[in-house]
């Protein structure tokens, strides 16, 4: 029997189109709202 | 949204403390900088402004030197030809504290046609939903149609995917806000 690849990444079916693309980097930005 | 700047652990809207209303903005640096984010802030900004209170402050939180120093910079900038001290506060960032619930995507919660794509998400993912961003942006009449278009040209999506996203834009600039 075949055993399942591991560390394979599964294109997330639950979350909507881009939202499951993973950003590959991320910076943050803070603001008081005023 | 959330609130930061203050000393309370764990403030909540009901007890604020000293905390500031605020909001962060997870932003790819390859696409976007963090100067460019700094002039949208200084077009509605005046560096001169002295806070009123505590709770509506506007105000710039760094992360590090370097946003500092562009913070500084961008301030100067946006006092022009005007002279005297730079009064709105630019702090260093401390713990920053999710506000609850109901102030994430504020407008985009009143619709459940759209919240309903939404309902396999957990609270977190939903507040860090670019999709979600952009739907809330639209009910809120802050995103044009042309705008999401040049936003989905930036991923590599189906045309399947991307009718899917184009059809909850539709919906949600049919709720836009008068």
């Amino acid at each position: 029997m075949m055993k399942p690849a591991e560390n394979v990444e599964v294109p997330s079916t639950r979350l909507l189109p881009v939202d499951a693309r993973v950003a590959t980097r991320v910076e943050t930005a803070t603001f008081g709202l005023g | 949204m959330g609130y930061t700047g203050g000393s309370q652990p764990e403030p909540t809207y009901q007890r604020l403390g000293d905390h500031t209303e605020s909001f962060q903005i997870d932003y790819d640096p390859t696409r976007l900088s963090y100067e460019a984010l700094l002039a949208w802030f200084w077009k509605d900004a005046d560096p001169t402004e002295r806070p009123r209170n505590r709770q509506y402050m506007a105000a710039v939180f760094y992360a590090d030197e370097t946003q500092k120093e562009l913070a500084l910079a961008t301030a100067k900038r946006a006092l022009g030809e005007r002279s005297g001290p730079i009064a709105l506060p630019i702090l260093p960032l401390g713990p920053f504290y999710r506000a609850e619930d109901y102030h994430q995507k504020y407008y985009l919660r009143r619709y459940t046609d759209l919240m309903r794509e939404f309902s396999a998400y957990s609270e977190r993912e939903f507040e860090d939903s670019t999709v979600a961003m952009w739907l809330n942006a639209c009910v809120g009449g802050e995103l044009k149609w042309e705008e999401l278009e040049a936003e989905l040209e930036h991923f590599t999506l189906s045309e399947a995917e991307r009718h899917q996203l184009r059809s909850l834009a539709r919906a949600a600039l049919a709720h836009r806000r008068r």
